[in-house]
């Protein structure tokens, strides 16, 4: 496979399109295949090439017949990760890598994968609109990445076997990456470890299955409520060191006790 | 991570004393920062306690130190055991950017009962607790540092500067980004600066509209910052990270660093025009220069 070098698309270039949303917009609405739109809201240097190098890949496409699927997505996830996972992370939390991914190399995927639906579309998914922390994980392709990283279990046979089951529902990972100690990935596959340990419990007793597809429902689900749970868990606790195992077992239990819960509502 | 104010159900050892559930005991760490080409280092990196029941707990295997080291900006969290003899710690630069969080805790590797301390606050003095597995015992919310990563060893050199086109404005705004003054420009007359920008004749005209007003803004906010938060420049320089440019820019012209009291005390509007070449009068020279060789070509043309 052929090597590439990786591209930051300038300061200069990312600051005028976020201060030129509504222009910006309107041009990706209109131009679904092609990026060349950028030179007429940006005229100088639009990219500077980097010392690192990937290998060249590319991405699936939708097409006329086929829809741009969650299977899909998934797919892409796993090019991208496998593709980026060596790159040091200042370079794959870096907004203007991103930018250059997503307006240059994968435009065509990348508004596939995120097409413009709302004003906020671009500012919150296209670029680190919402700030550094959050870009990386509302990014198009940024959150796929780190959806991968912080699922893949390379202890495992099947290692992508839980960012299988995370992009079955991908409510199982987002609520965790919204807080400070999803940077601790041994605490997110804990917890996905136990999401589907219960998930296959109970998908194992048909009453239990019905409850849990009950408790993946609405404003304050399993997955919200988890999160805080871990929290709260975590409020007087070093939880950066609470072993794998002991992990499990306390997700599992509050996973089994809010299901349960759900018999009497 | 950092506790802050947190309060907890139980007495713990914090080195903000105010914030510290026991009278005399001290728990800290301490490190020498320094880095060599492949990794960022905490040399001699080791805690200091001072309690007597908290080191029993350490003695006995029932308690240990771990030393927490998080980068929210490139999604790092690592935990790295540290005891009372110095040794080193070694991050690999890549995994760093930005602010990076160094804290130190002590806690309950296993569940401990009937835990006290002679050392205790009068509020708790007497009183047991138990201690569940994992439960914070003593704490030091540490430092943070900045991690910055120099572009130009594969880049061009950037201005401290971002002049940008805001189709939102109708006003000339500025904002800090970090590493960068952000300009925003109205877009039709960002289309005048755009077209004018590598002329050489409009050079200190541009600097004099818009960079110092700008660093003369920022600068300001700074010594605000400093005034009403107790701050120091190194401080600062965390959130402006352009601060360490001025820093060496102010060197370079007068041969001095620009230490607190000095930016403290300074003119504002004085410490911009010097840092940029006194680009505003010059600036005016320029203008005289343009319009005159403007008129004398009218002249000849007539």
């Amino acid at each position: 496979m052929s090597k590439i070098h990786i591209h930051y698309m300038t300061d200069e270039a990312i600051e005028t399109l976020k201060k030129n949303q509504k222009k910006v917009t309107e041009y990706m609405k209109a131009n679904q295949n092609n990026s060349s739109w950028i030179s007429n809201v940006y005229s100088g240097d639009l990219y500077t090439e980097k010392k690192f190098m990937i290998d060249d890949f590319s991405l699936r496409l939708a097409s006329s017949s086929n829809k741009y699927t969650e299977e899909v997505g998934y797919e892409n996830a796993i090019t991208i990760y496998e593709a980026l996972k060596d790159l040091p992370a200042y370079v794959l939390t870096d907004e203007r890598f991103w930018a250059w991914i997503n307006f240059d190399y994968c435009y065509k995927a990348a508004m596939q994968a995120m097409p413009i639906t709302s004003k906020s579309t671009f500012i919150n998914h296209w670029v680190f609109g919402a700030g550094q922390r959050r870009g990386v994980f509302f990014g198009v392709f940024s959150r796929e990445f780190y959806r991968v990283a912080l699922s893949v279990d390379n202890q495992s046979p099947d290692k992508y076997e839980y960012t299988k089951f995370v992009y079955d529902n991908p409510e199982r990972i987002r609520n965790l990456t919204w807080r400070a100690n999803s940077s601790n990935r041994k605490l997110v596959l804990s917890a996905i470890k136990a999401e589907k340990k219960a998930f296959d419990y109970c998908d194992s007793i048909p009453e239990m299955s019905e409850l849990y597809k009950k408790a993946e429902r609405g404003q304050y689900n399993l997955y919200t409520e988890l999160a805080k749970y871990i929290s709260l868990y975590g409020s007087v606790r070093l939880i950066d060191v609470v072993s794998e195992e002991d992990m499990i077992d306390e997700i599992y239990s509050e996973m089994i006790r809010f299901i349960n819960e759900k018999r009497e509502n | 991570m950092q506790i802050g104010n947190k309060l907890f159900p139980y007495p713990i050892l914090n080195r903000t004393k105010n914030l510290s559930a026991y009278k005399t005991s001290n728990f800290y760490f301490e490190y020498d920062e320094t880095d060599d080409e492949a990794d960022f280092v905490l040399h001699n990196a080791h805690y200091v306690l001072q309690n007597d029941e908290l080191r029993d707990l350490v003695a006995n295997g029932k308690a240990e130190v771990k030393l927490l080291v998080e980068c929210s900006p490139t999604v790092f969290r690592e935990n790295y055991a540290i005891t009372e003899e110095p040794s080193d710690i070694r991050i690999p630069f890549g995994s760093l950017k930005d602010r990076v969080v160094i804290s130190c805790f002590m806690y309950a590797k296993e569940n401990i009962t009937c835990f006290s301390s002679s050392d205790f606050l009068e509020d708790y003095s007497g009183y047991q607790f138990d201690i569940d597995k994992y439960s914070i015992l003593a704490v030091d919310d540490g430092y943070t540092t900045r991690i910055e990563y120099d572009d130009t060893i594969d880049d061009k050199v950037s201005s401290i500067f971002l002049i940008i086109s805001n189709e939102d404005t109708d006003v000339i705004k500025y904002r800090n980004q970090g590493t960068k003054i952000v300009i925003d420009v109205p877009s039709d007359a960002f289309t005048a600066y755009d077209t004018l920008k590598t002329n050489e004749y409009t050079r200190n005209i541009f600097f004099g509209l818009l960079a110092i007003p700008a660093l003369q803004f920022m600068l300001q906010q700074v010594q605000v910052d400093m005034k009403v938060n107790d701050t120091t420049l190194d401080d600062e320089t965390v959130d402006f990270v352009w601060l360490e440019s001025v820093r060496n820019a102010y060197k370079r012209i007068n041969d001095n660093d620009l230490d607190d009291s000095t930016f403290l005390k300074a003119d504002v509007e004085v410490l911009a025009q010097e840092l940029l070449n006194k680009s505003s009068s010059k600036a005016l020279d320029d203008v005289f220069g343009i319009i005159t060789q403007q008129q004398m070509e009218a002249l000849i043309d007539e």
